[in-house]
């Protein structure tokens, strides 16, 4: 398996194109702001869409899984579609009964952590190599972008629990969620998708009032300005 | 739009699925006639009733089993294929 | 206003002729014989173009008059006045070729023999093909259709930009661009109906009885033999029966209780609004699934692949109408201000290898012309001409042994997917 440092997001030409504050190292970039900071901030409070696709993830999975993912004090959730915080805000949802997908907090290290643990075989327990893209639609009106594309009423979804559907004809996981003040969904989608789901997402937020905004409206606390 | 009951997740517009077919028992290829066999891989019910068969919810990757009225469209009830069919996840109204 | 059309709106009867007589003498004011003889020669459930091309061509061909066409509806209601019209031979296999390429030939003869305007032209069939893997098939069909004489040959992108000025090869970015096309110029529309009233009308004036709204509920079967039939208008007798229903034929296979591959599908098309003489040539994108022409009155027709999932039910749907608006659009940006005037659907009675089920069948007496899919109008009258003789002579007919139904029994399949996914 790759290291997790070297993942690119999909659309990063989309996105670098005007970018001002990014972390990580040349190959990892995730784009804090697009733009001035603050009016960014304001944006995403009425309707922002992110790109978080740099984000290290991993699938496990296997007859193990769930026992193995207890020994490495993992907060296992119970319910299929269930998702919990690993402590260092890393996200573990459960996809079946043997089944689980984590991402990694912009600033956590679980995923690096847990794929070399499992570099070397564990009886019934099976890493997945996950490279979804993530994007994550912010504020106010993120609901009607969903609306528009989606046919599941997002009215009705709870918090952090996983809905497996369409978006503008892709399969899509998406996760309500709050990320600070701001309510949001948070997309996952197969990478080659990614490029031509921005391009629809962008269309249809712009069309809404919004704008493309950085990573550093819903992480604060990675922004140096802050 | 026309609404499914997935067992797994709930109640989703069509689109969402995929038709896998009807459900058939494979016969023993080693113990039955050429003929027998050869009706198990072509032939079909496809005369107007009410159908057992495969669906599958893209996005989740979950096959489960409709009985459907392949005339009116009528999703008569869908479960789980380990689950059986005591396990319906309810009908379309 | 033309004076006869005034003189048809002010009679209290109606004046013309009607298209096909029925027993004259028994009829009553809807044009239903009263009566259904006890016994006929021979019983032909369904009054398709298939049904009544098998009648005409029995009493044309056989001299066999005491024949009854069934019809649960009226004439025509089926797929024979549901379909796009297209007409062509450019087919895979060359048992499948050889017997389309007969039924353009009879066509071609059609209006003249019958004595009744079919408007068939022919505009020239354009197969487009967007990927490798579809050239090579192009080519492949190519080959195949010189080899038995069907005119067709594989052309590049300015040649079908030349004759198709308005298309857009690179389809707006939106789909893999044109890289080439089959091209067979014989392809041909006709008009749908009048090839259903053409048929009936010659087979009436042979003798053979027309009856609508006659629904066949139960065939009768005697040691493996067919005895007679029974409809919503009672019992009729007859040791030869034929079923050329296309999309009701898995109801019918049940009565005799005949086990098929055959399973229904819908299958969608609809029309624009009228515009001005724009495109002469039929066009069929396998990649975008869509395929249009443009019929004599003006409106352009169009059609997709079959629904995704069996059903023998013909309603339409908002996400075909989207799908296919879409990808015309991909291939024609100059028709986004048209707009959709009818939607409606057929029900296909698909076969795994798309070509269908014709003959003589394991319960004597019980004929099959089924499996019509989404490519039956094109057969029409090659269908009544091998059907009638097989059913006069109880053998299949040369052109049709390849598409016995005891072809899946022997595994020997006519494959022409290739050549019938979405160019019905
Ligand atoms: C949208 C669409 C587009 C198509 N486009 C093309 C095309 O471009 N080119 C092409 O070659 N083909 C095309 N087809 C296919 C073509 O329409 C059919 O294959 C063809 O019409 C079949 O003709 P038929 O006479 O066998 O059956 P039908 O015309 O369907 O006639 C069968 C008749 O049997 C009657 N019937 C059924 N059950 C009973 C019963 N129990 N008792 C009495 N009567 C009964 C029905 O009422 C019906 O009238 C298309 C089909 C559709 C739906």
């Amino acid at each position: 398996m790759a290291d997790a440092s070297t993942r690119r997001s999909p659309i990063r030409r989309q996105v670098e194109a005007d970018h001002t504050h990014v972390l990580g190292a040349a190959d990892a970039v995730l784009v804090l702001h697009l733009s001035d900071a603050s009016a960014e901030r304001d944006a995403a409070r009425t309707l922002g869409l992110i790109d978080l696709s740099v984000l290290p993830k991993l699938g496990i999975k296997g007859p193990s899984a769930e026992a193995w993912l207890g020994e490495q004090s993992a907060p296992v959730p119970t319910d299929i579609y269930d998702v919990t915080s690993f402590d260092d805000g890393s996200c573990l949802v459960r996809l079946g009964d043997d089944e689980f997908f984590i991402e990694q907090h912009p600033a956590g290290s679980r995923v690096g952590g847990l794929t070399s643990l499992l570099s070397s075989p564990v009886s019934g327990v099976y890493p997945v190599w996950r490279e979804d893209a993530t994007f994550v639609l912010t504020g106010a009106s993120a609901g009607e972008v969903l609306a528009q594309t989606c046919g599941v009423d997002m009215d009705q979804a709870v918090l952090e629990r996983l809905i497996m559907t369409r978006v503008a004809g892709v399969s899509c996981s998406i996760l309500p969620q709050m990320l600070g003040e701001l309510s949001c969904y948070r997309l996952w989608l197969d990478p080659s998708f990614a490029a031509s789901m921005w391009e629809t997402l962008t269309e249809i937020v712009v069309e809404l009032g919004g704008c493309a905004v950085g990573a550093g409206c819903v992480y604060p606390e990675l922004s140096a300005d802050s | 739009m026309k609404i499914i009951h997935c067992p797994v997740n709930g109640p989703r517009p069509l689109q969402e699925f995929h038709y896998g077919g009807e459900v058939r028992d494979e016969p023993d290829a080693g113990a039955v006639s050429d003929e027998q066999w050869a009706d198990y891989v072509f032939s079909r019910s496809g005369e107007p009733g009410v159908k057992v068969e495969w669906w599958y919810h893209i996005a989740s990757g979950t096959w489960f089993i409709a009985e459907r009225d392949i005339v009116s469209d009528e999703f008569i009830r869908t479960y789980l294929y380990t689950d059986g069919p005591s396990a319906t996840a309810g009908s379309n109204p | 206003m033309p004076l006869r059309l005034l003189r048809f709106g002010l009679n209290k009867t109606y004046k013309e002729p009607r298209m096909f007589r029925a027993p004259a003498t028994l009829k009553d004011e809807y044009d239903v014989p009263a009566t259904l003889k006890d016994e006929y020669d021979v019983v032909i459930i369904g009054g398709g173009g298939h049904g009544l091309a098998a009648a005409y061509y029995l009493a044309k061909h056989h001299n066999i008059t005491n024949v009854a066409v069934l019809e649960q509806g009226y004439i025509g209601s089926g797929g024979t006045g549901r379909n796009t019209a297209i007409i062509r031979s450019n087919y895979l296999t060359p048992e499948g070729v050889r017997f389309y390429e007969k039924s353009v030939e009879l066509y071609k003869g059609l209006s003249r023999e019958l004595r009744f305007n079919l408007f068939y032209t022919e505009r020239g069939h354009y197969t487009l093909a967007h990927s490798d893997a579809a050239l090579r098939t192009a080519r492949w069909r190519a080959e195949v259709n010189q080899h038995l004489g069907v005119n067709s040959e594989v052309v590049d992108p300015d040649f079908i930009k030349k004759h198709n000025p308005e298309i857009d090869i690179t389809c707006g970015g939106h789909q893999p661009p044109v890289m080439g096309a089959l091209y067979h110029p014989p392809g041909a529309i006709a008009r749908h109906d009048a090839v259903a009233w053409a048929f009936a009308r010659g087979a009436d004036e042979r003798g053979v009885e027309i009856h609508q709204q006659t629904a066949v509920n139960d065939i009768e079967i005697k040691d493996g033999a067919v005895t007679g039939v029974h409809t919503n208008r009672g019992f009729v007798k007859a040791k030869k029966v034929l079923s050329a229903v296309a999309g009701w034929t898995t109801a019918i296979t049940q009565m005799v209780g005949l086990r098929t591959p055959l399973v229904i599908h819908p299958l969608q098309a609809f029309v624009s609004e009228p515009i001005k003489p724009w495109l002469d040539t039929i066009i069929v994108s396998g990649s975008l699934h869509i395929y249009i022409s443009q019929s004599t009155r003006g409106e352009l027709v169009s059609g997709a692949a079959l629904d995704p999932y069996e059903l023998i039910n013909t309603r339409s749907t908002l996400d075909f109408a989207e799908g296919l608006s879409g990808h015309l659009i991909d291939l024609f940006p100059c028709l986004s201000g048209v707009k959709v005037m009818r939607q409606w659907a057929g029900l296909c009675d698909m076969t795994p290898d798309f070509s269908p089920i014709m003959g003589r069948t394991p319960v004597h007496g019980f004929y099959i012309d089924a499996g019509w899919g989404t490519y039956g109008f094109k057969a029409t009258p090659v269908c009544g001409l091998t059907m009638a003789h097989t059913i006069a002579r109880d053998e299949d007919h040369d052109l049709i042994r390849a598409f016995s139904l005891s072809r899946f029994e022997r595994m020997t399949l006519v494959g022409e997917k290739g050549a019938a996914s979405v160019g019905h």
